[in-house]
């Protein structure tokens, strides 16, 4: 059983084998061109026609083309030994089908189809408008259209007279001359026709350079020129649009981006692929001769937008349906994305700029004010410091000049009169009355003394009656005593309020009393005047010398005017000083006089 | 005088060794009938005592004797004051003067001025010590 499958199973491989040998042999397909194998239209249908058989075949294919090249060679018995050529070439090689690219390959297969090609169907390409067609083929048939493009540029150039039609000396390129001369015709006397044909390629290209004004040049086709020189026709365009003063215009399309303006051009690449077309359905099964031919309009009215800029051709001048190729975007079009996402960079990146510049000046003035403050402070600390020294340093001294009065004076007074009283006691314990009165005399006096001492220190120290009295009393007292012989002191007061806050009376009284000492001690004045002045809001203490005056922008103040400054300060009054050198100082306090404060510190 | 018509004598002063002094000092020749060591007391003392003479010390913490005289005669009264006083100028004697004082003695003539000052009071005459 197994034996059977596996022999059924080979069986059928070998048949598929077979089957598939047999049932796909490879399309042999030829084509003949006219041309040279490096015109465009070899070029293109050699890319497209084999393209699209082998999309379209559902077996392989083998392709082969042919050049008869016919503008290169025209000997009399040239087309025979073509003929003997391919003969020998395609020897025992059966075609399905023959491609003839042309007029001269259809007539040649024509002529030598029973040698060379047997049987196989036939496709051609013709220029002619109802072509001959000879048995088993179909063909596409395509009329050259030159006229067209000579409406084109009337369209673009209205004020059009000149055309120059340019061809080679060649006899195929004499044929498009004159097909051009013959679709021209109706254009004459409108426009005049120069047909500079079969020139020399220089002498063509002097031609070119100095044409007149209003012109346009028509590129029909050079395979050869007037100096017997062979040339690709499409490389031929470029050299002619590069000498030439007037735009360029063309009938095929493969002249576009080459510099020329624009035409009616035909379609070469649609071309090849209408004749391939027609191609795939013969070779897979439809009959030739049942297939019409078929002749497409495959021109195409387009113009090179480059071109238009470069002639100085407006775009409005284009009539509606002409395609406008190679147009290049503006800038805007092609960069507009990045254009607005830039500008939207640059306004963000400016509002960011704004921002952060506002903010730094924002921080250097901050920055500004706090170095300002921090100068201010370390000033202040500095004098504070200054300040603070100075006063240890006189706390010291008066602490000392006390410690010394309490000693010296004092001290001794006490110890004097402890002896008398022992002295007293034992006279009066020993019965000697006359003694003991002498001594209790004596001890009473000293007593006194003692007190006055005390008296008179305490009084230095703070004036005991200030708190008692108030201020103009205490000034009066004040002005009496330090008044001496040499340095005459007066005190005169005006509408001074009863009752004032006790921290006002101290501040006044004790700038006035540092201000009198300053005068005499420092200034050696010899008259000092006192004046204290009310009014219903402030009061004002003017304390005024005669002596020798100071520099009041001294860096660094004595520790007396400091003290007045600040004592003022502390009444929320103001000190000014005015002094100069020999001439006297006049100190000057003034401070407001608030009611709420007098009541709640009033003395007496 | 018979010791009821001994003048009827308020103390007031901070320091009780003064306070001390003084009755000893006015003992012969008055009635101490109250001794007192700050102002509101002696404005008390004064309304209940009804003494014939104050005798004041002008320093004291917090209300002084001249705040003390100058409420008493706001107040309406008319005692006699004689003030005591270590201080002693002329500003404030005018000051005690002027606040209602008829005396004015200081304390280290107490022993010697005390008494003077507070009869002169009572006989409505000045007495002002003389320091030396």
């Amino acid at each position: 059983m197994a034996r059977w499958l596996l022999i059924a199973t080979i069986a059928a491989e070998l048949a598929f084998a077979q089957d598939g040998a047999n049932a796909d042999p490879q399309k042999q397909v030829l084509v003949l061109y006219s041309t040279r194998r490096d015109a465009q239209i070899a070029v293109i249908g050699d890319h497209e026609l084999p393209t699209l058989l082998e999309q379209r075949l559902s077996t392989g294919l083998d392709y082969y083309s042919e050049f008869i090249d016919q503008a290169r060679f025209s000997q009399i018995d040239y087309q025979r030994a073509f003929r003997d050529f391919l003969r020998l070439k395609y020897e025992g090689k059966t075609f399905d089908l023959v491609i003839a690219m042309g007029d001269l390959p259809y007539e040649f297969v024509d002529a030598y189809r029973g040698a060379l090609f047997k049987d196989a169907p036939v496709v051609f390409f013709t220029g002619r408008s109802s072509p001959r067609r000879i048995a088993n083929s179909t063909g596409v048939s395509i009329e050259l259209n030159l006229k067209d493009t000579i409406e084109l540029a009337a369209a673009l150039q209205p004020d059009l007279q000149h055309v120059f039609v340019i061809s080679g000396a060649e006899g195929t390129n004499r044929a498009y001359e004159t097909a051009a001369r013959t679709e021209f015709r109706p254009f004459e006397p409108r426009l005049d026709f120069t047909y500079l044909s079969g020139l020399p390629t220089s002498d063509l290209e002097a031609r070119l350079a100095a044409l007149p004004e209003r012109s346009m040049v028509y590129y029909l086709v050079v395979d050869r020129d007037g100096a017997n020189q062979n040339f690709n026709p499409l490389d031929y365009v470029n050299r002619v649009v590069e000498v030439s003063s007037a735009p360029v215009y063309c009938w095929v399309d493969s002249a576009m981006n080459r510099g020329i303006l624009g035409g009616s051009l035909k379609d070469q690449v649609a071309q090849a692929r209408t004749v391939g077309a027609l191609a795939a359905r013969i070779l897979n099964g439809e009959a030739a001769d049942s297939i019409p031919v078929s002749a497409p309009d495959l021109n195409v009215k387009q113009v090179d937008w480059r071109q238009l800029r470069r002639w100085g051709i407006s775009e409005a001048r284009v009539p509606p349906g002409v395609l406008v190729r190679f147009k290049e975007p503006s800038p805007w079009d092609r960069y507009k994305s990045y254009i607005l996402s830039a500008a939207a960079l640059v306004l963000a990146q400016s509002v960011l700029i704004a921002a952060l510049l506002v903010q730094r000046e924002r921080r250097r003035r901050a920055e500004t004010r706090l170095r300002a403050s921090e100068e201010k402070l370390r000033t202040s600390y500095n004098r504070i410091r200054d300040l603070g020294v100075r006063l240890l340093d006189a706390q010291e001294g008066e602490r000392s000049r006390i410690a010394r009065e309490l000693h010296d004076d004092i001290g001794q007074k006490m110890a004097v009169l402890t002896i008398d009283l022992q002295l007293l006691s034992q006279a009066a314990g020993a019965e000697r009355p006359l003694e003991a009165d002498r001594l209790a005399v004596g001890a009473l006096n000293r007593a006194h003394a003692v007190s006055k001492s005390v008296r008179a220190l305490s009084h230095q120290l703070h004036p005991p009656n200030l708190r008692l009295i108030g201020l103009v009393p205490a000034l009066s007292g004040f002005q009496r005593e330090i008044s001496t012989d040499t340095a005459t002191v007066t005190f005169s007061h005006d509408q001074v309020p009863a009752a004032l806050p006790s921290e006002l009376t101290l501040c006044l009284f004790r700038i006035a009393q540092e201000a009198v000492r300053n005068a005499i001690t420092h200034g050696g004045a010899r008259e000092v005047s006192i004046r204290l002045i009310g009014t219903e809001t402030d009061l004002t203490l003017t304390i005024a010398d005669n002596g020798a005056g100071f520099d009041t922008e001294a860096r660094h103040p004595g520790l007396g005017l400091v003290s007045m400054s600040e004592r003022a300060a502390q009444i929320g009054g103001a000190l000014h000083i005015q002094s100069k050198r020999g001439a006297g100082t006049q100190v000057e306090v003034n401070v407001p006089l608030h009611s709420e404060s007098m009541k709640a510190n009033s003395v007496i | 005088m018979t010791a009821t018509d001994l003048a009827r004598v308020l103390l007031v002063d901070d320091n009780q060794e003064i306070l001390d002094r003084a009755t000893a000092i006015l003992s012969s020749a008055c009635a101490v009938v109250g001794a007192v060591k700050d102002g509101p007391s002696a404005l008390e003392a004064v309304n209940t005592l009804r003494p014939d003479v104050v005798v004041l010390d002008i320093s004291m913490p917090g209300m002084s004797g001249l705040e003390v005289a100058g409420r008493l005669r706001r107040g309406g009264s008319t005692v006699p004051i004689v003030f005591l006083t270590v201080y002693d100028d002329e500003e404030l004697r005018e000051a005690a003067r002027a606040a209602g004082g008829i005396g004015y003695v200081a304390k280290t003539m107490l022993r010697s001025d005390l008494p003077l000052a507070v009869n002169e009071a009572c006989a409505g005459r000045r007495y002002v010590s003389q320091l030396r």
